[in-house]
């Protein structure tokens, strides 16, 4: 294997899939009015990737967006430009960078213009801001909105009045919409077909986030987690590609394992297994190789993360229901990780850290994000006296650059490494 | 009574931060429950109807020293959530039997798990309000949400809540709903009779006390506000908005109307206002109180606008109907609600040529000399210009 430089990023084959399955992607929603299709913009949790398909229309998501133009190191100036038009400092930067993107010609990473949605498809699932972004969406647009309410799981259960809501919504409000945004029929058995490659897919990618039980773990949960394993869960969900994909990266991760190998890095493999971490809360994306690095130069794997479940929690059992294909949407918008509440939440996170053989639980906390950051330190708390495990806590953003200090970041990072250290001599002096 | 001994007692209410009144009440028999509530609505109609006392928990002003509450909180989160944490665990609400935490945004909808963890003996509840309007689809979910509620205090008070219960309490609400329109409009109507710190303190007042206690410290003041001579100032007119949540100081409050501005209007604790008709006591009561939730009911940020031609009306009506000539669009830091939506209703105010400034506030906030001179030049530039 050739030695990568400095800006070089070494990639596993399902990277690379994963690389021109999105370009593909960009190259589509670019060009869909061209082709006479429509766009419709939605969330990441609660999206029904597999409903929109129904429709023929593409599915734009605007926090994906945002972290792309985070990531390309665009969205600090975008930020900026939203909050010169008004927008509060406080509020969330994935919302900032959506508007002040749109203020600079909204251009998609593939340099072309993303064209206007012609529906806007509100799944109010876990996030309060979601419902006043698509408003401002809504005003600048001016298009049709379809408002899917998905209410909170507050006593940690999904009632048979909150599946009842959900399920009205969707066929009384969603689909009526989106058949007169469209012009497409809704068939409800192309629904069930879209829903069989979801659970397909939902399988292998259970499988492989599960692999990090292995010690060495084979991916990285957190960074490997939403840069090559999750994302591909949101436009792809339910298409055959995304079967294609997870099984294709199945057996890379099989693979892996066989040969005793720990994650894939941007600089290669990662070599030596130190600790093992259970992270909680999105990433930072505009510094996000420097952020990982911080983990993997000091050998550190994080093995589980919740971030990546606000697009789904199927480890914990779901799948898409064919069967109940109305049904199986309402369950999985409201059984995201960010519909939790604070028990379930915490709950999660103790049985991470113990089936994952975690040395603690890190929570990077987004000053953009109170949906996940309120709480959290309670949550701390709890899962250290639930496993006797050490927490740390971290501040970062989003998409703003401006609430990134590498310094400070990687300070606390090395203290908490060098607290596990001291916890592990402890423990090996008592024994 | 005069209007300065009402004012007297509201304000001694409003500094107790130990809840003594409502203590006493529930002190009074033993069978009594108080179940607190934060920001923006609940039905306390149905927490009346099972004969305990609603109580208003608004955070901790500017008099309470933060000292657990913020162990819990990030620097960007806002001051509420800390001064009610810290209420509970300096045990300011030991007395309080059950939480509601409605659903206004993703802080206070955490805080109710954060409750749930942290004092488990009590009952909580994170009280989920449909943004869907349709009878059928909001209105039926709705209807079960509430049947849920009153279900769960029935259990909590091992009492039964009748239809009848329900009726009566639903026509007292409506008096005070009544009264507290009044003094709403009478305030408009001669604002340098009821200056906005006193309407604020009156309002405050009905977060603790019983509702038919309000309701006579309402008439109270109402009957001597009138008779009362004060100083006309020269002030301009204006509505505030975005303060529905975590209250501002009540020199704040004072620093508005002393730089300039008459407030005619606001939305400070928008419970008491919240439903904007008379509820029908006829009928099936759990029924009339989703219709007026659905069909009836004040427009806030932490609503979903369903039809972008109705954003920023109901503020826009208040304008017109108070007369007012500006807005003052106050909302305390990292207020994700009213942040959010102000951008819209600001560009909706401008369509309609209704000038407006914006500033942020925290519940302990001290320095008002800037707010001062904000306010005070957004007074002149109205009086020369406009």
């Amino acid at each position: 294997m050739a030695i990568p430089t400095e800006n070089e990023v070494i990639k596993d084959s399902s990277m690379l899939l994963q690389k021109s399955m999105i370009a593909e992607n960009y190259d589509a929603l670019t060009s869909a009015h061209e082709n006479g299709k429509k766009i419709s913009a939605t969330f990441v949790p609660g999206n029904l990737n597999e409903l929109v398909m129904c429709f023929d229309m593409h599915n734009n998501l605007p926090e994906i967006n945002a972290i792309n133009n985070g990531m390309r190191k665009k969205s600090g100036t975008m930020v900026m430009q939203a909050e010169k038009m008004g927008h509060s400092e406080d509020v969330c930067t994935y919302v900032k960078a959506d508007i002040g993107s749109m203020a600079r010609g909204n251009i998609a990473p593939n340099g072309k213009p993303m064209p206007p949605p012609d529906l806007l498809l509100l799944s109010y699932t876990g996030c309060f801001t979601f419902m006043k972004w698509f408003e401002l969406l809504r005003h600048e647009y001016g298009c049709e909105t379809a408002m899917l309410h998905v209410p909170y799981e507050g006593d940690g259960v999904i009632t048979q009045n909150m599946r009842d809501y959900v399920v009205k919504q969707l066929k009384e409000n969603v689909i009526p919409t989106m058949e007169k945004v469209s012009g497409v029929k809704f068939d409800i058995d192309r629904l069930r077909e879209n829903l069989v490659n979801s659970a397909r897919a939902e399988d292998d990618f259970v499988w492989v986030l599960q692999s990090a039980r292995n010690k060495p773990s084979p991916i990285d949960a957190y960074f490997g987690g939403v840069y090559y394993i999750g994302p591909i869960f949101t436009a792809f969900r339910g298409t055959e590609k995304a079967v294609e994909y997870y099984k294709l990266l199945r057996a890379e991760i099989e693979q892996r394992i066989a040969e005793g190998k720990g994650p894939i890095t941007p600089e290669g493999d990662m070599k030596d297994e130190r600790y093992r971490l259970v992270v909680e809360g999105p990433p930072n994306w505009t510094n996000f190789r420097e952020f990982w690095k911080m983990f993997y130069e000091d050998g550190a794997v994080v093995v589980a993360s919740t971030y990546t479940k606000v697009g789904g929690v199927y480890d914990l059992g779901f799948r898409h229901d064919p069967n109940n294909p109305i049904e199986t949407l309402a369950d999985y918008c409201l059984g995201c990780y960010t519909n939790r509440n604070l028990s379930q939440r915490v709950d999660m996170l103790e049985k991470y850290v113990n089936e994952y053989q975690a040395d603690g639980l890190l929570i990077n906390s987004i000053k953009s994000c109170n949906s996940f950051s309120a709480g959290q330190l309670l949550m701390m708390q709890e899962v250290e006296k639930r496993t006797g495990k050490p927490g740390a806590f971290i501040e970062t953003d989003l998409v703003d650059p401006r609430y990134f200090s590498a310094a400070n970041v990687k300070n606390r990072l090395e203290s908490y490494f060098q607290m596990i250290e001291q916890r592990r001599q402890g423990e090996r002096s008592a024994a | 009574m005069s209007t300065a001994e009402i004012i007297a007692r509201c304000q001694a209410l409003y500094d107790d931060l130990d809840f003594t009144s409502a203590r006493q009440w529930k002190e009074a028999d033993p069978k009594r429950k108080v179940i607190g509530y934060m920001p923006v609505y609940v039905p306390r109609e149905i927490i009346h109807a099972a004969g305990m006392l609603p109580l208003g928990i608004l955070g901790g002003g500017d008099q309470m020293e933060v000292i657990h509450g913020d162990a819990y909180y990030q620097s960007y989160i806002c001051r509420i959530p800390r001064s009610t944490i810290e209420l509970g665990l300096t045990r300011k609400l030991d007395f309080v039997d059950g939480m509601l935490f409605p659903s206004i945004c993703d802080v206070i909808r955490n805080l109710s798990g954060m409750w749930q963890l942290m004092f488990p003996g009590t009952y909580v509840r994170y009280f989920d309000v449909p943004q869907n309007y349709d009878d059928t689809i909001g209105g039926e979910y709705y209807i079960e949400e509430l049947k849920e509620l009153k279900s769960g205090l029935e259990k909590l008070g091992g009492v039964s809540i009748t239809d009848e219960a329900l009726r009566d309490s639903i026509a007292i609400y409506n008096e005070n709903r009544r009264l507290i329109n009044e003094v709403y409009d009478f305030r408009a109507k001669q604002p340098s009779k009821a200056p906005s710190v006193e309407v604020y303190l009156l309002m405050r007042a009905g977060m603790v006390l019983p509702v038919e206690e309000h309701n006579t410290i309402l008439a109270d003041y109402l009957e001597a506000a009138v008779d009362e001579e004060r100083p006309v100032r020269d002030n301009c007119r204006i509505v505030i908005n975005g303060a529905f949540c975590e209250q501002p100081p009540l020199n704040l409050i004072r620093s508005i109307e002393m730089a300039g501005c008459y407030i005619v209007d606001d939305d400070y604790m928008l419970i008491n206002r919240w439903l904007l008709d008379e509820v029908p006591v006829e009928g099936d009561p759990i029924t009339n109180l989703s219709d007026a939730f659905l069909h009836f009911s004040a427009d806030t940020a932490a609503k979903y606008c369903d039809r972008a031609e109705d954003v920023g009306k109901y503020l826009l009506s208040t304008v017109k109907k108070t007369g007012a000539e500006g807005v003052i669009f106050t909302a305390p830091s990292f207020c994700d609600p009213a942040l959010l939506e102000r951008p819209m209703l600001q560009d909706r105010m401008d369509e309609h040529n209704v000038p407006h400034i914006s500033f942020k506030y925290a519940e302990n906030s001290g320095q008002m000399q800037p707010i001062r001179e904000q306010a005070g030049t957004f007074a002149d530039s109205i009086k020369l210009w406009s």
